[in-house]
C-alpha cells in the first residue's frame, strides 16, 4: 500500500485519537458542566438552607474582615513568600485566607469568621466545591501539575486529531448536511462528521483557548529566555504594572491592611473583593487590591480590567492605579485577555453559556461517537492490529468505552445525588463528596468490565436516566426543596439544574433503548463476525470513498 | 429583557432557515425533501437565499451584544441551527423545511418588533 | 495495514520513535521557534514574548502532523532536530548581542 498522507493522517486520527477518547470526553463533558458551575454550586449549597442562614446577619464588614485576616497570616504564616484574602459578600460571608511559603510551595487556605477571625470549622451550611469539582475535573482532574500536563497533552491530541480530522474526512461541504440513521456503521461515521464539522469553529476555538490559558506553564521557553526565568517580571511587564520587587531581606511590618481597603475603595469607587501581599514581613512587601466587577458590565465586554490598585505594603504608599474597564498592553495582550475571556465565558450572559453548552456537549458526543465507531467498526470486522491479544484489547477499549462515556454521566449526576445524602455536619464533607464521586466512577468500570459490552452499556445508561430523573425527587426528601418551588420563588438557577437534569434523563433513556434493541440484533453482528479479518482502516477509507 | 430573547430566537431561526436554504441548493437534499432533482437556477437562488440569510442573522446578534460578542454569538447559533436542521432532517425531511420557511418570517417578524420597541 | 505503511519493518519501534519525535522533537522545535520570533518580531518585547507565545500551540501542531507525514522516522527526528539547532544558535546570537533583560 502506498504510503499517502491521507493515510498517515488517518492512522494519526484514528489511534492517536483512541488513547486519549476518554480523558479528552471527561475534559470536554466537565468543562461543559463548568459553564454552569455557579448555578449547580448554588444548587448544591441548598438555597433554602444559604437563605435561612443570611437572615438577620449583618453586612459583612470588609474593613473589619481585612483586619482580622491580617492578625490571623500574621501569626499562622509570618515566613509565608505570599498572602491572599478573599474579602465577604452577600453571597459568600465567610472571609477566606490563602498564602504559600515559597514560590513552589501549594496554597493553603483557611475559612474563618469575618469578625471574630476565628476558624469557621464545621459550619451548619453544606459544604461543598459544587461546580468547581467539575472545573477541576476538566483542567486538572484533582491531580495538581500532573492533572494540568496530562489535559495539556490531551489537548495537543485534541488539536492534531481535528486537523488530520480534516484531511481524513476530505468530501465536508459534498456531506455537509448528512446523516443517515438505522444504517450502523455509516450512521456512526455521518454524526461523528456532523458533530465535529458543524460545531468546528467552536471545537478549535475552545481547545486553543484553554491551552493559551496555561501558556505560562505550558510553552514558558519565551518568556524564560526573555526575562531570565523571572515569570512574574514578564507578567508585570506584559500587564504594564510595576516589575516585581526584589526580597531584601530586611524586616518590616506590613501596614494595617484595613487602611489600604479604604484607600483603595476610594480611589476606584468600588467594594474590595481581593487582597494579595507579596513578601508579607519585607521591606520590598508590597499589596494589590482587586476591586468586584459589574455583573453586566463584564456581560458586555471581552477584556478590561474591574479595578485595581497596588501599594507598596510597608509605606502605604499607591504604586499603581487600574481603573475598571482600562485595557492595559498592546495587541498581543488584548488577544490573550480575549481568548481568555473566550473559553472561561465571562461575556454575554445565560444565552451564551447555552450556546457553548451545546457546542460543548455536541463536542462530547464526537468524541463519543469517534470511540464508539472504533469499536463498531472492529466487531463487524475484526482488524487484528494486536496479534494474537486482539480480542482482549477490543474488551478493554469497550469497557472503557463504557465507563469512560455512560460511566462518567453516572458519576457526574451521582455526584448530585451524593451531596444531598453526605450528612451536613461531616468534617471535610466537601472532600468526602469528591472522593465518593471517584469512588462511583471506578465502580462504573469494575461494573463495565464484568458484564457483556451491550449490557454495560444499557444498564449505566438505564441507571443515568434513573439518577437524573429522579434528582428532584431526593432533593425534596432530603432538603424539602425542588424546581417547582424554586420556580415559584423566582430562583432560576436552582430549577435550571433540575430542569436541565431531567431533560438529560429523557435522552439517557433514549439512548439505553436504542443500545437495548441493538443488542437484540446481536445474533446477525456475531454472523458477519464469522467473515474474513480484514483491515477496518482499509473499510473505513473505502467507506469514505463510496 | 423581551428584546434580548426576541434578538436570541430571531439569530437562532435565521441561522436554521439560512441552513435549510443552503441544504436545499444541494442536489442529494433537495430530493430527500421534494423528491426531485433541482433546476439550476433553484440551486443557485437557495445558495443565495441561504447566505443572505446567516449573514442577516449577524444583525440581531449585534443588537443584542454589540458587534465583537455579537459575531462569537452568531457563530454558536450557526452551528446550533445546523445541528438542529441535520439530526431533524432524516426523520422528518418535509418538517424541517417548512420549519425553515415558517423561521424566515418568524424571525423577520422578531427583528421588526425588536426595530419598532426600541 | 495501515501501521505498516507508517512502519515498514519493525513497527513497534518506529511508532515508537515516531511519537517521540513528535512530542518531544515538536516541543523543542516550537520552543526554540517562539524564542527566535521573540527577538525578530519588532515590538515590545513583553508584547513579543506573548505573541510568539500564543503562536506556538498551532506551530507545535504543524510539527505533529508534520512528523506523522513524514517518509521515515528517522527524516521525523531530523525535521525536528535540524531546525531547532539552528534557531537555537541564532536565538543564542541574539542573547549574547542584546542581553537578556528586557
Amino acid at each position: 500500500m502506498k504510503n499517502t498522507f491521507r493515510q498517515s493522517m488517518s492512522w494519526l486520527h484514528t489511534w492517536g485519537s483512541l488513547w486519549f477518547a476518554w480523558i479528552l470526553f471527561a475534559v470536554f463533558f466537565t468543562g461543559t458542566l463548568g459553564v454552569f458551575d455557579d448555578a449547580i454550586s448554588h444548587w448544591m449549597r441548598d438555597p433554602l438552607a444559604v437563605t435561612a442562614a443570611s437572615e438577620g446577619a449583618p453586612p459583612p464588614d470588609r474593613l473589619q474582615a481585612a483586619k482580622v485576616g491580617q492578625a490571623f497570616l500574621e501569626k499562622n504564616a509570618p515566613k509565608a513568600e505570599f498572602w491572599s484574602m478573599g474579602l465577604p459578600n452577600e453571597e459568600n460571608t465567610k472571609l477566606r485566607v490563602f498564602w504559600r511559603d515559597t514560590p513552589q510551595a501549594e496554597f493553603q487556605d483557611r475559612e474563618l469568621d469575618p469578625v471574630t477571625g476565628e476558624d469557621a470549622g464545621p459550619s451548619k451550611e453544606r459544604k461543598t466545591e459544587g461546580g468547581h469539582h467539575f472545573v477541576h475535573m476538566h483542567f486538572e482532574f484533582h491531580a495538581g501539575d500532573a492533572g494540568i500536563w496530562l489535559v495539556g497533552v490531551a489537548a495537543m491530541v485534541m488539536l492534531v486529531a481535528l486537523v488530520s480530522g480534516i484531511v481524513v474526512h476530505k468530501k465536508i461541504f459534498v456531506d455537509f448536511f448528512t446523516f443517515r440513521p438505522g444504517k450502523g456503521q455509516r450512521s456512526w461515521l455521518d454524526s461523528h462528521n456532523a458533530l465535529s464539522v458543524l460545531t468546528l469553529p467552536f471545537q478549535f476555538m475552545i481547545v486553543y483557548t484553554g491551552v493559551v490559558a496555561f501558556a505560562s506553564i505550558y510553552m514558558p521557553a519565551a518568556a524564560m529566555v526573555r526575562y531570565n526565568g523571572d515569570l512574574d517580571h514578564f507578567f508585570a511587564d506584559i500587564q504594564e504594572r510595576p516589575a516585581p520587587r526584589q526580597m531584601q531581606n530586611v524586616a518590616a511590618p506590613v501596614t494595617p491592611l484595613p487602611d489600604l481597603v479604604t484607600a483603595a475603595e476610594e480611589r476606584i469607587g468600588r467594594e474590595a473583593r481581593v487582597i494579595s501581599v507579596s513578601h508579607p514581613g519585607d521591606a520590598s512587601a508590597s499589596a494589590r487590591i482587586f476591586m468586584r466587577g459589574d455583573e453586566a458590565e463584564m456581560a458586555s465586554r471581552l477584556r478590561g480590567s474591574n479595578g485595581s490598585v497596588q501599594f507598596d505594603a510597608v509605606s502605604g504608599e499607591i504604586l499603581d492605579t487600574e481603573m475598571p474597564g482600562e485595557i492595559r498592553g498592546a495587541g498581543a495582550f488584548s488577544t490573550f485577555q480575549s481568548m481568555r475571556a473566550l473559553h472561561f465565558v465571562t461575556f454575554g450572559g445565560y444565552t451564551i453559556k447555552w450556546l457553548y453548552f451545546i457546542c460543548g456537549m455536541a463536542g462530547a458526543a464526537m468524541l463519543a461517537t469517534g470511540a464508539i465507531l472504533f469499536m463498531v467498526k472492529r466487531r463487524k470486522k475484526p482488524a487484528g492490529e494486536f496479534g494474537a491479544s486482539t480480542a482482549r484489547v477490543y474488551r478493554v477499549v469497550d469497557a472503557l468505552n463504557v465507563s469512560g462515556i455512560a460511566g462518567l454521566m453516572l458519576a457526574s449526576i451521582g455526584y448530585f445525588w451524593i451531596n444531598r445524602l453526605v450528612p451536613v455536619a461531616l468534617p471535610e464533607r466537601e472532600t468526602w463528596e469528591i472522593g465518593l464521586f471517584f469512588a462511583l466512577w471506578f465502580l462504573t468500570l469494575v461494573h463495565a468490565s464484568l458484564r457483556p459490552t451491550m449490557r454495560g452499556w444499557v444498564e449505566q445508561l438505564a441507571a443515568t436516566a434513573f439518577l437524573c430523573l429522579a434528582l428532584p425527587l431526593i432533593n425534596m426528601l432530603t432538603t424539602g426543596d425542588n424546581f417547582a418551588a424554586a420556580l415559584a420563588r423566582g430562583d432560576g438557577e436552582a430549577a435550571g439544574v433540575e430542569l436541565t437534569a431531567m431533560a438529560s434523563g429523557l435522552l439517557c433513556i433514549v439512548a439505553a433503548r436504542f443500545v437495548h434493541r441493538k443488542s437484540l440484533q446481536a445474533p446477525q453482528a456475531a454472523k458477519a463476525r464469522a467473515g474474513k479479518p480484514g483491515s477496518a482502516v482499509e473499510a473505513d477509507v473505502e467507506a469514505e470513498a463510496a | 429583557m423581551m428584546q434580548t430573547m426576541l434578538n436570541v430566537f430571531a439569530a437562532l431561526l435565521l441561522c436554521y432557515a439560512g441552513m435549510t436554504a443552503l441544504c436545499l441548493a444541494m442536489d442529494r437534499h433537495h430530493n430527500q425533501v421534494l423528491k426531485r432533482a433541482p433546476a439550476a437556477s433553484a440551486r443557485q437562488g437557495f445558495r443565495w437565499a441561504g447566505w443572505l440569510l446567516l449573514a442577516l442573522a449577524v444583525v440581531p446578534c449585534a443588537w443584542a451584544w454589540g458587534l465583537s460578542i455579537g459575531v462569537i454569538a452568531w457563530f454558536g447559533f450557526l452551528s446550533a441551527g445546523a445541528l438542529a436542521l441535520v439530526f431533524m432532517l432524516p426523520y422528518g425531511p418535509r418538517f424541517a423545511a417548512m420549519l425553515g420557511a415558517g423561521s424566515v418570517v418568524a424571525s423577520l417578524l422578531m427583528m421588526l418588533i425588536v426595530k419598532v420597541s426600541t | 495495514m495501515k501501521s505498516a505503511s507508517i512502519a515498514p519493518q519493525r513497527p513497534r519501534l518506529a511508532i515508537f520513535s515516531r511519537v517521540s519525535a513528535a512530542v518531544f522533537g515538536g516541543y523543542l522545535l516550537t520552543s526554540a521557534c517562539i524564542v527566535f520570533l521573540s527577538y525578530i518580531i519588532p515590538i515590545r518585547t513583553a508584547e513579543a514574548v506573548l505573541t510568539a507565545t500564543l503562536l506556538s500551540f498551532a506551530l507545535y501542531t504543524g510539527a505533529v502532523i508534520w512528523v506523522f507525514a513524514a517518509p521515515t522516522a528517522g527524516r521525523a527526528w531530523a525535521g525536528m532536530l535540524l531546525p531547532t539547532v539552528a534557531l537555537g544558535l541564532a536565538s543564542l546570537g541574539f542573547y549574547l548581542a542584546t542581553g537578556s533583560t528586557a
